[in-house]
């Protein structure tokens, strides 16, 4: 029982530390491109001595799109993301957040850090039969992420034991969900509030036509869905 | 290869104490978080992986064959597996798995009694025929809709001890 729990921790601060640099990374892009455009923001990456308590409502605004709870780990990783060490979402008062201002880019990122979070899982993570998430779809799932509109409702990424990944989106009766399989294939299936159903048969990612195709198809479905339904 | 309907006359195990009966209640052991959101009782899509209603069957216990020391105890085994915590049980009747139909009025799982020897009340949900893999998504979404309908009544999932009642 010890070596499982030590092995649980290990693999809990593998994860957490992977979405905390991760999430670095991207503040450092994203600020680095804001400043090239000649934006300015009061913001910093561990500059700030007194983060305001305005740091803590962009915070809990953050758990809340978190967009699952596939795993606990995850999870957990995701809180850590903005820990007030890194000070990361402090705020002076000159005004909003980043995540205020770009909700939809925050959404997609929280997304794909899951996503990503999945190529960290092992064969046997999810029982005995449970194999290791292949690259290609992952990388296909966060590709077909960032195509999707960004202002409309985002997904929940899932993980399935056998390695194929998901997004899916449900709103009452309706319900959206693609498949994405290690031999690079989107397939999907949606219902929209009418019950009109769509049913989205081996998309191949590499092929632009079938990818908006399929894009529309989903967008007319999860534009009736409220954006804040997360 | 695809199991069928027909499979639910005959027994499928040495172990079995006989197929699964329409009006039998049958329980699905729920994995937090793989299975369910925190706080929430509604099931994710993932409570049911697809490839497992297509090959190996998605475990479920027929509750009129185990007991809470029985079920606490498969539960258990999940948890050796890996960092996860039941969540709790999703709990139907077996007909309302069996009343799913496709657009030809034909059945689309079944349901059948795998027991194993360590675990006579243990059975397997299947596809019960061959079919493309969007309609493998949409039949597995109606399927959990059928579990969550009974935990919605429910109002949560289900305890060991509100499926045992004393």
């Amino acid at each position: 029982m010890a070596r499982l729990a030590r092995n649980t921790e290990i693999y809990e601060n593998r994860l957490a530390e992977f979405a905390r640099l991760s999430a670095i990374e991207d503040w450092e892009q994203n600020l680095g491109s804001l400043a090239s455009q000649g934006r300015i923001y009061a913001y910093g990456i561990g500059h700030f001595e007194k983060p305001t308590s305005e740091f803590e409502t962009a915070d809990d605004y953050f758990i809340q799109v978190n967009a699952s709870d596939t795993l606990p780990d995850t999870d957990r990783a995701y809180e850590n993301r903005f820990s007030p060490n890194d000070q990361i979402s402090a705020k002076t008062e000159s005004g909003p957040s980043l995540i205020e201002e770009f909700p939809h880019y925050f959404r997609k990122k929280t997304v794909e850090n899951e996503l990503r979070g999945y190529l960290l899982l092992e064969k046997g993570w999810g029982g005995v039969n449970s194999v290791a998430v292949p690259e290609i779809a992952v990388e296909n799932a966060v590709s077909f992420l960032y195509y999707f509109p960004y202002d409309l409702n985002q997904p929940t990424p899932m993980v399935a034991a056998d390695g194929e990944v998901g997004l899916y989106w449900r709103h009452q009766s309706a319900y959206v969900e693609l498949e994405f399989a290690g031999d690079g294939i989107m397939f999907g299936y949606g219902c929209d509030l009418n019950g009109n159903e769509a049913f989205i048969d081996d998309v191949s990612l590499d092929s632009d036509e079938e990818i908006e195709k399929a894009i529309a198809t989903v967008s007319k479905i999860v534009s009736q869905f409220p954006i804040d339904d997360d | 290869m695809t199991k069928s309907v027909d499979d639910e006359q005959v027994s499928q195990s040495e172990f079995s104490c006989g197929p699964i009966e329409d009006r039998e209640d049958i329980i699905r052991i729920i994995v937090y978080p793989h299975h369910v959101e925190r706080g929430e009782i509604q099931l994710k899509t993932a409570a049911f992986q697809r490839t497992e209603l297509t090959d190996r069957g998605a475990s479920i216990e027929r509750k009129a064959f185990t007991d809470p020391a029985k079920l606490t105890h498969s539960s258990h085994k999940l948890l050796t597996k890996e960092n996860r915590s039941i969540a709790g049980y999703a709990l139907v009747e077996c007909s309302s798995v069996r009343a799913i139909v496709d657009d030809m009025g034909d059945r689309t799982f079944c349901v059948l009694d795998t027991a194993l020897k360590c675990n006579p009340a243990h059975g397997d949900i299947f596809f019960a025929k061959e079919l493309p893999k969007p309609k493998q998504i949409k039949y597995r979404k109606d399927m959990i809709d059928a579990f969550n309908k009974s935990l919605i009544s429910h109002c949560s999932l289900y305890a060991v001890e509100e499926i045992f009642p004393p």
